[in-house]
């Protein structure tokens, strides 16, 4: 039997291909921007305060671009995952064990993300100011409403991913009834 | 499980098949197939009562309750 496919599965599957599509975009612009202030302003642009007139080595540089960008990339991580969810809607397969994975490393993702952005202002000026003398070596520490908000909404996220999980379970026994 | 499909004998008897009664009550023929085969986890009322209507019978005569160790096949023939 074919019947026609209901309206609001039709505007949901768009929303999620759009909703796809920026997620990719914005996958590969957060990193990038990142990366871009990290080229120019150094890494300690990327935390409040200023340097005290540290000359830190090429390295300590590097190691703390490094640090300053992991959060960047794990949330482009993050929205990868967030995609591959949103694909599988966009596919009309709505309570899916794919969708339902997809969502829990996205919300892995976003929590490490989260974290890395909490420690990297912490990991920065240590690793920035540890060739300076004795007594001017900094120890920052950050905690904002932003990476403590990416923590609770990547846990939330964990959460609904289990609800999926059992949803797409639930789906399956479903339709093994005719 | 204990319950055993004997969907295919009412079709025989009817002379009715499979794809007939399909379209007749709007199963697909898969789920029709995999509902003659009793692999199926449950059946709602609105699919039995389509079925009894259209081969004019009684749900009793569809499905049948045997022992878990004997042979659905053989049931079903017992019927």
């Amino acid at each position: 039997m074919t019947c026609a496919e209901p309206l609001a599965d039709t505007r949901l599957k768009r929303r999620s291909r759009v909703a796809a599509l920026v997620c990719l975009v914005m996958a590969f612009l957060l990193p990038a921007s990142v990366a871009a202030v990290l080229a120019y302003a150094g890494p300690g642009a990327l935390v409040s305060g200023s340097p005290s007139g540290f000359d830190p080595t090429r390295l300590a540089l590097f190691l703390a671009g490094l640090a300053g960008f992991a959060p960047a990339l794990l949330a482009g991580a993050a929205l990868l995952s967030a995609r591959a969810c949103l694909e599988v809607f966009a596919a009309g397969r709505w309570f899916e064990p794919d969708a339902a994975a997809a969502l829990r490393r996205m919300a892995a993702r976003m929590i490490a993300a989260a974290a890395a952005a909490l420690v990297a202002p912490t990991a920065i000026w240590l690793i920035l100011s540890a060739g300076a003398p004795e007594g001017e070596r900094m120890l920052v520490v950050e905690i904002g409403s932003g990476p403590l908000l990416g923590v609770v909404l990547g846990a939330a996220v964990w959460l609904i991913s289990d609800v999926m999980a059992r949803a797409a379970e639930l789906a399956a026994d479903h339709a093994e009834i005719v | 499980m204990g319950i055993v499909v004997t969907l295919d004998v009412m079709l025989a008897r009817r002379k009715m098949r499979s794809r007939e009664l399909a379209v007749e009550i709007g199963l697909t023929e898969a789920n029709l197939s995999l509902l003659k085969q009793g692999r199926v986890k449950g059946v709602r009322f609105e699919t039995l009562a389509r079925l009894c209507a259209a081969l004019d019978c009684q749900p009793g005569d569809l499905l049948h309750h045997a022992k878990d160790n004997a042979d659905p096949a053989d049931r079903a023939r017992d019927v």
